[in-house]
């Protein structure tokens, strides 16, 4: 029983689920990124007036075991259809519109596409491939997804507080991690075939490669001097993979190891390795699926430490008081809660006394009801637009729109439109407002 | 997650006996739903033959270079797939010619090729050194001695034969 135990815990136990919407959103940029590219090619590589029509397919490919729309669409503007209908999907999937049926239809149709013709493929398609095929049989996709929204809201209303984090069984997590392992390990097996690689050679021949290498002429002393360093690094770093199959439990004994910072070192490492070969080298999308397969390693506790890591100098709470008799109120804080990945915000509604009298004192009702006000945990109080434009240097996802919100002209506009919506929410009954 | 495992062992390895007996086995599962992988990417040994296509046309029995195909003249956007493409048809033996035949007719109507015009892709390679050690890495230069051999030879279509041209040229 002990045993059956352990093994239902090892495929069952509940785990974040987050890090496998992020890699849905991330599998489906990388694929709409390189279908994209393909645009101008799409009925050369995959028509019947292309240069591979299909009477010349069994010369290159595999005629059994082989599913693909193209053994009877070869019409171009037919091809040119699926691949709109691809990207279609594709948009779908990211965006978290029925998630699962949308990631689904896109990977049918790559498939179909790659199946057609293999040979534009290379390892960066074979690892979305990959990825595609666990996401579609994975529970637990939802996260980061409109769908999700939609119940995070209608709970919100609810309730005023968001849907516990969504979690998803163990095993399709141990699929990825088998994967990702089978991928470094299988690399390192071809590798050790050869004599360059363990004369640590190897490193330097696809920097100099003009088809590989970003800056081939630039290959100068500094990036020889570096190619034993480089070749073995590889190699290490590939078969360091390993480690992650011994069990936790005995991973967790060893002192300042422990089987969580084994994974986060080995991922670190990993970003660092594939950025590094997508800088210097021209892989296709090799490095950018390898990225995306990593967003289904994270687990909860990667998640806490990177948010440990951004407030290592933050303390406290940021309370954001909100009319919660307004429909947009409510809703514009959701979208708020929604975005503080950083949980650096405590939502007030000033219109319940218990929580004014706790969290607003020295705030007046009028003042509280005539714009957004937030506080600092140092006591600092700032409302309307102003709040608004500060609020953004704490949510991650608005850091890229906030340097613009001080250019001048900004403030005096966003200061007009936010007293003019301040102004009209009055007009709107609680589910009366749209944003 | 055993066929993953098995599919992916190298081709070299494939006698071993778990994966002589596993592999017909787990082979349909992986293709069907493909997950067929092959991780050899820079392995063995990373691709040390670097290759340029030149494409050329016959007038008056004399042959004249028209373009050639390098990373510096193909758009990056279409650089990683064309040039995987061309590797593809440089190795592949002659019973792909028509392949090749009909991925260089789709060159004509850009470059402003008339129907019927001869045509011919030459492949010119060099080799970068086998180092075999890291005295020869920072002693020994790359290698600039270029062979060429004539990759396939075909005639540009006529107006209304139905063939994709090239867009990135």
């Amino acid at each position: 029983m002990h045993f059956l135990r352990r093994i239902n815990a090892f495929f069952f136990a509940p785990r974040s689920a987050t890090g496998f919407g992020l890699m849905r959103i991330a599998w489906a940029v990388s694929v709409l990124g390189s279908m994209l590219l393909e645009a101008p090619d799409i009925a050369r590589y995959y028509s019947a007036e292309g240069f591979l029509p299909n009477a010349l397919e069994p010369l290159v490919n595999r005629m059994q075991y082989r599913l693909t729309f193209f053994a009877s669409v070869t019409d171009p503007s037919a091809v040119i259809g699926l691949y709109i209908l691809l990207l279609l999907f594709c948009v779908f999937a990211l965006i978290g519109v029925w998630p699962r049926f949308m990631t689904f239809m896109t990977l049918i149709l790559y498939f179909s596409f790659h199946e057609k013709n293999p040979l534009p493929v290379g390892g960066g398609e074979t690892v979305l491939h990959l990825i595609g095929f666990l996401l579609v049989i994975s529970p637990g996709i939802e996260a980061f997804s409109l769908q999700r929204a939609r119940k995070q809201l209608g709970h919100w209303k609810q309730k005023g507080i968001a849907l516990p984090p969504l979690t998803m069984p163990a095993w399709p997590k141990r699929m990825v991690l088998w994967q990702t392992i089978v991928i470094y390990l299988a690399s390192t097996w071809y590798k050790l075939g050869s004599s360059l690689w363990t004369r640590g050679t190897a490193a330097i021949i696809p920097l100099l490669h003009p088809d590989f290498g970003r800056f081939p002429s630039l290959t100068g002393d500094v990036p020889r001097r570096s190619t034993t360093f480089f070749t073995y690094a590889t190699l290490v770093y590939e078969e360091l993979w390993i480690f992650l199959l011994v069990p936790r439990r005995f991973l967790d004994r060893l002192p300042m190891l422990s089987q969580a910072i084994i994974r986060r070192s080995l991922l670190l490492a990993g970003v660092l390795f594939h950025v590094g070969i997508f800088v210097t080298m021209n892989v296709g999308s090799f490095s950018y699926a390898m990225l995306t397969l990593y967003c289904g390693l994270l687990e909860e506790e990667d998640f806490r430490w990177m948010r440990g890591l951004v407030n290592r100098r933050w303390r406290g709470r940021i309370t954001v008081y909100y009319d919660g008799q307004c429909g947009f109120c409510t809703r514009s804080v959701f979208w708020l809660v929604m975005l503080d990945w950083l949980h650096r915000l405590r939502p007030v509604n000033f219109q319940n006394p218990v929580l004014r009298k706790k969290f607003a004192s020295g705030l007046a009702y009028e003042d509280l009801d005539r714009s957004m006000h937030m506080r600092y945990p140092s006591g600092k109080t700032v409302h309307g637009f102003v709040a608004f434009r500060s609020l953004t240097w704490h949510l991650p996802l608005l850091w890229i729109a906030a340097p613009f919100l001080y250019l001048p002209g900004v403030a005096f506009i966003g200061d007009r439109i936010y007293k003019w919506k301040a102004r009209t929410r009055k007009k709107c009954s609680h589910e009366g407002c749209t944003i | 997650m055993l066929a993953v495992g098995v599919y992916s062992v190298p081709e070299t390895s494939q006698h071993l006996p778990v994966v002589r007996t596993l592999l017909p086995i787990v082979s349909p599962y992986m293709l069907v739903t493909t997950q067929w992988q092959r991780w050899n990417l820079f392995g063995p040994d990373p691709l040390r033959r670097v290759t340029q296509y030149r494409i050329e046309v016959e007038t008056d029995g004399v042959w004249t270079p028209v373009t050639t195909l390098t990373p510096a003249t193909i758009p990056w956007w279409r650089r990683g797939d064309e040039l995987k493409i061309l590797r593809q048809l440089e190795q592949g033996n002659e019973t792909i010619d028509p392949i090749r035949q009909r991925y260089l007719q789709a060159y004509c109507r850009p470059l402003g090729i008339a129907a019927l015009t001869r045509v011919r892709m030459i492949f010119r390679t060099r080799v970068i050194p086998y180092y075999r050690s890291m005295e020869e890495v920072m002693s020994v230069p790359p290698s600039y001695d270029w062979q060429e051999r004539e990759g396939v030879r075909t005639t540009c279509p006529l107006p209304d034969d139905p063939i994709a041209p090239i867009r990135f040229l």
